[in-house]
């Protein structure tokens, strides 16, 4: 993918240019929203990291003006600002996602690939698939090889979120925000228990696991 | 109190003021009846002399000119205030008790150096009114005016004592007010300029009625109170963030350092910057949830208020805890009227949901029964969260929403003790209140909202 990171803070900068070249992608970087802005509309983007305090002109306004100009790239907030009217004016804006500095790269990279996978419109989509497991959405209904797997309406949300992000990660905070609408981290592990009561009803019965940890990252459904 | 402080002291310039204006009102007052009471005097004196000149000119037709003279005489004779002139139409002596002048007809006034036959030689004020008969006769009937003029200066006199004594008496009662006010306001000065030194225990002394200025001692003793209480929480929040921010930071540093100490292995290395990465994130965790407080209890702002579904708000969270519970070998159990609504930050209400839920079944041991209640009455919201665990012992109860604070028996368990404090600033900020209770046994906490 390529990728413009708009940041002013240079450590930062080169820490997310570093760790994204790793992971495979293409990184331009630009220092003042100004040319962040310049940028991100005369050359094409696969995804915008966007600080929101930049000199010269600040995040919000750079996502509004290129929101405002038709571009559709998906834009992530990278950004300490991180009280609760702030990720909510973030996504006012425009933006896809919203992640608070300080944030772990694997927390990061599960968001930019949730992103820049998003199918373009969710509904089109009614059935779907990992391997041998398929849940339909219009029936509400969850079948493994064959097998009915009968899910609590929030175990049903849960899976439908691992199955829609397939084979990628998908981090406890992810989690949190889509399935719970809890945007804060708890202290008990909520997600742990419940991604193991899921385990129990779609993985243990069957002979081998699609649910998947991912050390120090999250979770991904994958055959 | 100075010269120089009174003359810059608010009671004191009014009552100066007030003084004045006063002074200017009885001035006015004195006036009128001055004015009054010497053209009463004046007229009465003038119908005197006309009534004397209408006798004199009645004899003077009914019994010719020498009875009339006669009169005049015999008037004469007499010792009294009324003095009269008579002449011929060629200005010569007939009769009177008055030396020869010069007297033109009508009102004037005469001063007369003394009566040709008074041995005191005084001089002699007279009013009088002169008429010319046809005959050529002219009389000239006069009044002595002394008493009229002493009248006056009596009246002068009098009304200036009680001008002076109306100014002396405001001055100094409006100085003795000033005086009364100014201990009272000085009380508050020194109470203000002690906190100033740093004695912020200090209280303005409530001396005198329950008037404006007790109700601003009252309000500014509130303001105090709630002051002193910000310093303290800040005072103990600071020691608190040294402390608790201070254990962490020097267990990963002993970590990392331990992990320098010799050559290990790639596996080895990769699991102390693990382990180093999570001890900062915990690190990182506890400042921001002591951002967020500061945020809440900042004020954030209220616009994001909306009506919020709190029925479907907690049923989420009882939702979400109750695996948890059952885990933890708990059960958390909800009693939720249904669409209940009420005015605010629902992702705020969430958290604090959470937070309540999750310190229950931290601090309670296994087998404990958690639940969470919300019910609407006519005009409130009841939020009531009970368990049967061990409960909090009464003098702990409102420290546990103080930032920071652990119970002695919680201190072992995991915990930055920024829960409860969250929970405390988010009620607040939705003008709700919270309480501490007996569930006998356990702990019984109480949110109760206004309705919407």
């Amino acid at each position: 993918m390529k990728i413009l990171v708009i940041e002013d803070d240079a450590e930062t900068a080169a820490f997310l240019a570093n760790g994204l070249n790793e992971h495979g992608h293409t990184v331009d970087l630009s220092a003042t929203g100004r040319d962040g802005l310049f940028l991100s509309t005369s050359e094409q983007y696969d995804m915008l990291i966007v600080d929101r305090m930049l000199p010269e002109l600040d995040g919000l306004s750079i996502v509004r003006t290129i929101r405002s100009s038709g571009v559709i790239t998906p834009v992530l907030f990278l950004t300490a600002l991180g009280g609760v009217d702030d990720r909510v004016a973030g996504l006012d804006s425009g933006a896809d996602d919203y992640l608070v500095k300080p944030f772990a790269f694997s927390e990061l990279v599960a968001r930019i690939n949730a992103l820049a996978r998003r199918p373009p419109i969710d509904s089109v989509e009614s059935v779907l698939r990992v391997g041998n497991m398929e849940m339909d959405l219009l029936k509400r209904t969850v079948t493994r090889g064959g097998l009915s797997i009968i899910l609590q309406p929030r175990e049903f949300r849960l899976l439908e979120y691992l199955m829609r992000h397939s084979g990628e990660i998908v981090t406890r905070t992810m989690l949190l925000e889509h399935v719970w609408d809890f945007h804060f981290d708890p202290r008990t592990n909520v997600v742990e228990t419940h991604v193991s009561r899921l385990r129990k009803k779609v993985d243990k019965p069957f002979d081998y696991s699609i649910i998947h940890t991912v050390r120090g990252a999250g979770y991904s459904i994958h055959e | 109190m100075k010269l120089t402080d009174a003359a810059r002291s608010a009671p004191v310039r009014y009552a100066v003021v007030l003084a004045a204006l006063s002074a200017v009102a009885m001035g006015t007052l004195l006036l009128v009846i001055f004015w009054w009471t010497t053209s009463l005097l004046e007229r009465h004196m003038e119908e005197v002399i006309n009534q004397q000149l209408s006798i004199l000119k009645d004899d003077l037709a009914q019994d010719g000119l020498d009875s009339m003279l006669d009169l005049v005489r015999q008037h004469a004779k007499n010792q009294n205030r009324v003095h009269i002139l008579v002449l011929d139409s060629q200005q010569n002596f007939l009769a009177g008790d008055l030396p020869l002048i010069v007297a033109s007809e009508g009102w004037q006034d005469i001063i007369l150096p003394s009566l040709p036959d008074d041995t005191n030689h005084r001089p002699l004020h007279l009013r009088g009114l002169g008429t010319q008969l046809d005959d050529g006769l002219f009389i000239l009937v006069t009044q002595d005016t002394n008493d009229l003029h002493q009248a006056r200066r009596l009246l002068v006199l009098s009304f200036g004592i009680t001008l002076a004594v109306t100014i002396a008496l405001m001055l100094f009662g409006g100085l003795a007010i000033a005086v009364v006010l100014l201990r009272r306001v000085d009380d508050v000065n020194n109470t203000a300029r002690a906190i100033m030194d740093g004695d912020l225990s200090q209280r303005i002394q409530l001396v005198g009625p329950r008037d404006e200025l007790g109700g601003l001692a009252v309000n500014l003793n509130r303001m105090l109170s709630r002051i002193d209480e910000l310093m303290q929480n800040l005072r103990h929040v600071t020691s608190n963030i040294a402390h608790d921010l201070r254990s962490p930071l020097s267990r990963h540093r002993q970590r990392l350092e331990s992990a320098r100490m010799k050559p290990r292995s790639n596996d080895e290395y990769e699991a102390a910057i693990d382990t180093a990465i999570e001890d900062t994130d915990t690190i990182l965790k506890i400042f921001e949830a002591m951002l967020r407080i500061a945020q809440i209890e900042g004020g954030t702002p209220r616009e994001r208020f909306t009506t919020t579904n709190l029925s479907k708000i907690a049923e989420n969270v009882v939702d979400a805890f109750a695996a948890v519970a059952e885990d933890k070998g708990k059960s958390l159990k909800e009693n939720i009227q249904p669409n209940i609504l009420i005015r605010g930050d629902s992702e705020l209400i969430t958290q604090m949901l959470a937070n309540l839920v999750e310190n229950s079944l931290r601090h309670t041991p296994v087998g404990t029964n958690v639940e969470l209640r919300i019910h609407s009455s006519l005009n409130k919201i009841l939020i009531t969260l009970t368990d049967d665990g061990p409960g909090i012992p009464q003098e702990e109860r409102e420290k546990v929403f103080q930032h920071f604070y652990r119970g002695d028996t919680s201190r072992s368990t995991q915990g930055n003790g920024i829960g409860l404090s969250f929970v405390a600033a988010v009620v607040k900020l939705h003008d709700a209140s919270i309480s501490l209770e007996d569930n006998s046994p356990g702990l019984r906490v109480v949110i109760e909202s206004p309705c919407i």
